[in-house]
């Protein structure tokens, strides 16, 4: 017994201990590469949302001419803001009505209270002819543009609605 | 003679090596934490892939319902949804378990009521009737 007592062992071999390390290390990057992947899928999942609201409110306002469609004459009574005239076309009287709106209520109709929105007509040459709402600035944490030709007062024009994050 | 070299072969003297159990020891450690963050993972990742149909559903919902405002009076679509959502009009919001969407008109009923209601899976019709949206489960 006293003999086996003296015998001299060791604990950890180097190798083990290398590749334990090694082990770990790689184990800790594919972790970290699976939370990045995540963030990411996140991110698009907002960026998703955000296309899908701003082509929904483009369809409303140039496809639709508003509930009531005489809006514009009694903006008392708006219940949904819309532009259209006829297919392809759009009201005057309706867009300047738009142009001049309470920016808030504007975004509380469309129930897009939790994003910004600008919109801007550019005419042919690509000049913007009016717009309202606010620009994205260096807050915005996300942004998409959307785009419509319609014609106003029979010219061509590009209707552009951005909607952003903060 | 056999026998012998039996009998020699079991007095042969072998060795467990401590180092050898502890390492072992902690692999299985090592192991079994791994295994354990694996599972968290993959719940994880099955969570996100129910989460990311049911927004599917919704978006479809959603799409619905503004095309169908858009096209006016007299428009009908039928659709299928997978999932059990609610509808509140007020908010202008659809929600499932998992997932929430929003539309931007105010005008969507379901019967004659404008309070929220829920539409279970399957088969759905919406129909503009002058200006308002109507939704009906099939």
């Amino acid at each position: 017994m006293s003999k086996l007592l003296g015998r001299k062992g060791y604990l950890f071999s180097i190798d083990a201990v290398v590749s334990l390390v090694l082990f770990i290390a790689l184990f800790a990057f594919v972790i970290s590469l699976w939370t990045l992947y995540a963030i990411r899928l996140n991110e698009n999942m907002a960026t998703e949302e955000l296309q899908l609201v701003a082509f929904q409110v483009i369809d409303v306002l140039t496809k639709s001419p508003g509930v009531p469609s005489n809006w514009e004459q009694n903006p008392t009574q708006t219940t949904m803001l819309g532009l259209r005239r006829n297919p392809g076309s759009l009201d005057p009287a309706k867009v300047a009505a738009f142009l001049a709106w309470d920016y808030d209520d504007a975004r509380q109709k469309f129930n897009v209270e939790r994003f910004e929105y600008q919109l801007r007509i550019l005419d042919g040459n690509g000049n913007v002819f009016n717009q309202s709402g606010m620009a994205p600035n260096e807050s915005a944490a996300q942004s998409i543009t959307v785009a419509r030709f319609m014609l106003l007062e029979h010219q061509p024009m590009q209707i552009l609605f951005t909607l952003w994050r903060k | 003679m056999p026998h012998l070299q039996q009998v020699e072969r079991m007095q042969k003297k072998g060795q467990g090596g401590i180092e050898a159990m502890i390492l072992i020891g902690v692999l299985m450690v090592v192991f079994l934490g791994v295994y354990l963050v694996y599972q968290a993972k993959n719940r994880a990742v099955l969570r996100v892939g129910q989460e990311i149909e049911e927004r599917e559903n919704c978006f479809q919902l959603a799409n619905a319902l503004t095309t169908i405002f858009v096209l006016g009076d007299t428009a009908q679509l039928t659709i299928r949804t997978a999932y059990e959502v609610s509808i509140d009009p007020q908010q202008q919001r659809i929600q499932s378990a998992r997932a929430f969407c929003t539309f931007p008109m105010p005008t969507v009923i379901s019967g004659s009521s404008s309070q929220p209601f829920s539409l279970p899976q399957g088969k759905i019709t919406i129909r503009n009737e002058q200006g308002e949206v109507h939704v009906q489960h099939e």
